[in-house]
C-alpha cells in the first residue's frame, strides 16, 4: 500500500513536470555544449503507462537523482547507527557509500558539461519523503525500526527503479546522462533485491 | 589461494628476471626451452570484467596456479569473494582491481558480499 502510495506520488509530480516541460526550452540559458535540454512528449504506443509520455528536462532529471540519492544516504546512515540486525547495519552502510557515489558521479557530470540541476517537484517531493521517513524513523527503535527501515527502502528503490526506467532514462538527452542513468539502474536494482532478501527473512509480508 | 599484492608480482618478476638474464646465451636457452615445451604448465592470467553489476564472464575456467584479476568498471566498490571465503579479493573501488591465484582444484562459486545477487563461477583443474 505504502508502495503504490509513493508510486503514484512521483508519477504525478513527475506528470506535472512534464507538462510543464513541454513548452519550448530556452538553450540561451545554458552553454552550447551543454545539451541538457527539454524534451517534447515522445508518441505514446497504445500500451504504454501514462508515466512513459512524461518528460522532465536533463537539469531537472540531474536533481531529482541527487535528491533521491540523498535522501536514501541519510535514512542508511541512520540504519548503520541505530539499526538492530547486522543486515539491517551493513546495508544502511551499503546505501551510504553507493548512493553518495552515484551523486558524486551526477555532480561531476553537471560539472563536465557546465549545467546546474534545476529543482523541480519530483526533487521537491522526494526531499519531502525523505524528511518524513527520518521523521518516522527517528521516533522507532529496536525491530521496528528495521522493519519500517526496510520496508521503506523496498518502496523507495522499486519506485526509483521505475521511473528509472519510465521517465528518466526515455527523458535523457544528454549522452553522457543517459548512460549514467542507466549506469545507475543496476545500482538500484541490487539494492532492491537485497532490500527484498532482508525484508523477507523478517518475516514480512 | 591468495591476494598478489602488485608490487610483489612486480618484486617475483623482477625476480625471476635476474635469474634467467645473467648472459644473453642463458636468456636465450631459456626461450629456447619454453618453445620445446608449449604444454608445460605455465601459470595464464586470467580477467574478470565488473560491469553493471556482474562479472564478465561469470563462468571461468582456469588452471591451479592462474591468476584470475577483477577489473571493476563500476562507480561503486565490489568484491569477488569466495563463498566458502577461501579467497577474498576485497573492496574493489572503481577503476581498480585485485588478483588472487588459485590455489584449488574445483569449483569455486564467488559473490560481491557488498551486493550479494552478483555471482560469479571458477572451475579449477
Amino acid at each position: 500500500m505504502q508502495r503504490a502510495w509513493m508510486v503514484l506520488a512521483l508519477i504525478a509530480v513527475l506528470g506535472a513536470c512534464g507538462r510543464k516541460e513541454t513548452v519550448p526550452n530556452n538553450t540561451e540559458a545554458m552553454p552550447a555544449e551543454t545539451t541538457m535540454t527539454a524534451v517534447t512528449p515522445m508518441p505514446m504506443p497504445a500500451e504504454s503507462t501514462p508515466a512513459m509520455a512524461m518528460t522532465v528536462t536533463d537539469p531537472q532529471i540531474a536533481a531529482i537523482v541527487l535528491a533521491a540519492n540523498s535522501a536514501d544516504s541519510t535514512a542508511g546512515a541512520l540504519a548503520k547507527t541505530k539499526g538492530t540486525s547486522a543486515e539491517v547495519k551493513k546495508f544502511g552502510e551499503r546505501m551510504v557509500t553507493d548512493h553518495g557515489a552515484s551523486n558524486r558521479q551526477v555532480v561531476a557530470l553537471a560539472k563536465k558539461l557546465g549545467a546546474t540541476p534545476e529543482d523541480n517537484a519530483t526533487s521537491q517531493k522526494m526531499r519531502q519523503d525523505g524528511d518524513q521517513n527520518m521523521a518516522m524513523l527517528q521516533g522507532l527503535s529496536g525491530s521496528a525500526f528495521d522493519k519500517a527501515y526496510i520496508d521503506h527502502e523496498v518502496a523507495y528503490h522499486q519506485t526509483v527503479l521505475d521511473a528509472l526506467d519510465h521517465t528518466l532514462i526515455p527523458s535523457a538527452q544528454n549522452p553522457e546522462l543517459k548512460a549514467l542513468l542507466e549506469k545507475t539502474r543496476p545500482v538500484v536494482a541490487a539494492h532492491l533485491d537485497s532490500a527484498k532478501k532482508i525484508q523477507s527473512t523478517m518475516g514480512m509480508h | 589461494m591468495h591476494i598478489v599484492p602488485g608490487h610483489l608480482r612486480a618484486a617475483r618478476r623482477a625476480g625471476a628476471r635476474l635469474l634467467v638474464v645473467p648472459t644473453l646465451l642463458a636468456l636465450a636457452g631459456v626461450a629456447a626451452c619454453a618453445e620445446r615445451a608449449p604444454n608445460a604448465a605455465r601459470p595464464t592470467r586470467h580477467e574478470v570484467v565488473i560491469d553493471n553489476f556482474r562479472y564478465l564472464p561469470d563462468t571461468l575456467a582456469v588452471a591451479v596456479g592462474d591468476t584470475v584479476t577483477w577489473v571493476n568498471h563500476d562507480y561503486v566498490p565490489h568484491t569477488a569473494t569466495a563463498e566458502d571465503h577461501t579467497w577474498d579479493t576485497g573492496s574493489i573501488a572503481p577503476d581498480s582491481s585485485a588478483t588472487v591465484v588459485i590455489r584449488r582444484a574445483g569449483a569455486h562459486p564467488y559473490l560481491c558480499t557488498f551486493h550479494p545477487t552478483m555471482r560469479g563461477l571458477l572451475r579449477a583443474r
